[in-house]
């Protein structure tokens, strides 16, 4: 199992990746603060932020490294050292992490189910899959007091069946009806291949279609 | 209150973090997550990988010379400061150092 390490110039420390946290040296057991992001296609992204900056490249074109690492059965740099087969080694899933709780949601199941209505732990948790762009978020179905559920509205648009409110899938806001002007909160979530995610969470949960 | 952290400078890959083979097995599901403990495998000395602390931007016109309709990017928009980093370079480099919308931040991959 394997996952990037970094270290920070100023202290050195160690750093994983996936969790955010350092793992060792001076700051070891200091989280980052998460900034949600949205990981899509680049006409989707431009879409949704045309004033958009884009990082320069200096080259042409579409050029990953890891374009054959991730067709390939191969897991990490070191392989597997601990089996869990509930799903594919290289199933990509999104991974949600309460802070209390994690819950994967296979690719595969948001294929079929886009708009996911789930339990994590105690948080009653949305996932919202776009397939065309592997583009998929997490936000707390709690607004104020309320816990809503939501459906797919048309392209790109929820709506909740306790109150009827329209909300942009991908932004949270809601846009028309009773709760114009509220968001949704973020919560953590990360685009990871099933082989990485329950090496850290062991614990996780798996979303299941319907529930 | 992690006034500190959000001032370093992040650079790639000292190795991997590896969990232990002792990582508990229960049958709790829900609760807390427990962490496994975790061993970290150096392959690659530090900034073997170099991380992007300078980055430079196109506006989203001069971008399309460079970037395909397709291709995917990580997204961040903080306090109307919205940027793209394209996945691929990021395969190369794992990590940008940047300041977004009056924020630290590193995106990695």
């Amino acid at each position: 199992m394997n996952l990037l390490v970094m270290y920070d110039r100023q202290t050195d420390s160690l750093w994983s990746q996936l969790l955010g946290k350092a793992v060792r040296g001076p700051l070891e057991g200091t989280e980052l603060e998460y900034v949600p992001a949205l990981m899509t296609t680049w006409s989707d992204w431009k879409a949704r932020h045309p004033q958009t900056q884009a990082i320069v490249k200096g080259y042409k074109g579409n050029r990953d490294s890891y374009a054959s690492y991730y067709a390939s059965q191969s897991a990490g740099v070191i392989g597997e050292t601990r089996i869990d087969d509930r799903l594919q080694t290289k199933q990509f899933v999104i991974g949600v992490d309460t802070g209390l709780a994690t819950m994967a949601f296979p690719f595969s199941v948001l294929n079929r189910e886009p708009v996911a209505n789930a339990q994590v732990g105690e948080l009653p948790v949305l996932v919202v899959f776009d397939a065309g762009n592997a583009n998929g978020v997490a936000y707390s179905r709690r607004v104020g007091d309320r816990v809503l559920t939501f459906e797919s509205a048309s392209n790109d648009k929820l709506r909740d069946l306790e109150t009827g409110t329209l909300w942009n899938s991908f932004e949270g806001d809601a846009i028309e009806g009773p709760l114009a002007g509220e968001r949704l909160d973020r919560v953590k979530s990360s685009i990871v291949f099933w082989f990485a995610w329950k090496d850290f969470h062991p614990e996780t949960a798996i979303y299941e279609a319907g529930r | 209150m992690n006034f500190r952290v959000r001032f370093l400078t992040f650079t790639a890959a000292a190795g991997i973090l590896a969990a232990c083979a002792t990582s508990p097995e229960s049958g709790t599901t829900d609760t807390t997550d427990p962490q496994p403990e975790y061993d970290i495998i150096t392959l690659l000395p530090k900034d073997a990988i170099p991380s992007i602390d300078r980055p430079r931007f196109f506006s989203a016109q001069e971008a399309d010379a460079e970037y395909d309709a397709d291709e995917v990017v990580i997204g961040v928009e903080i306090n109307g400061d919205a940027r793209a980093y394209s996945v691929g370079l990021l395969s190369s480099h794992e990590i940008v150092n940047d300041n977004v919308g009056g924020r630290p931040i590193a995106v990695t991959w």
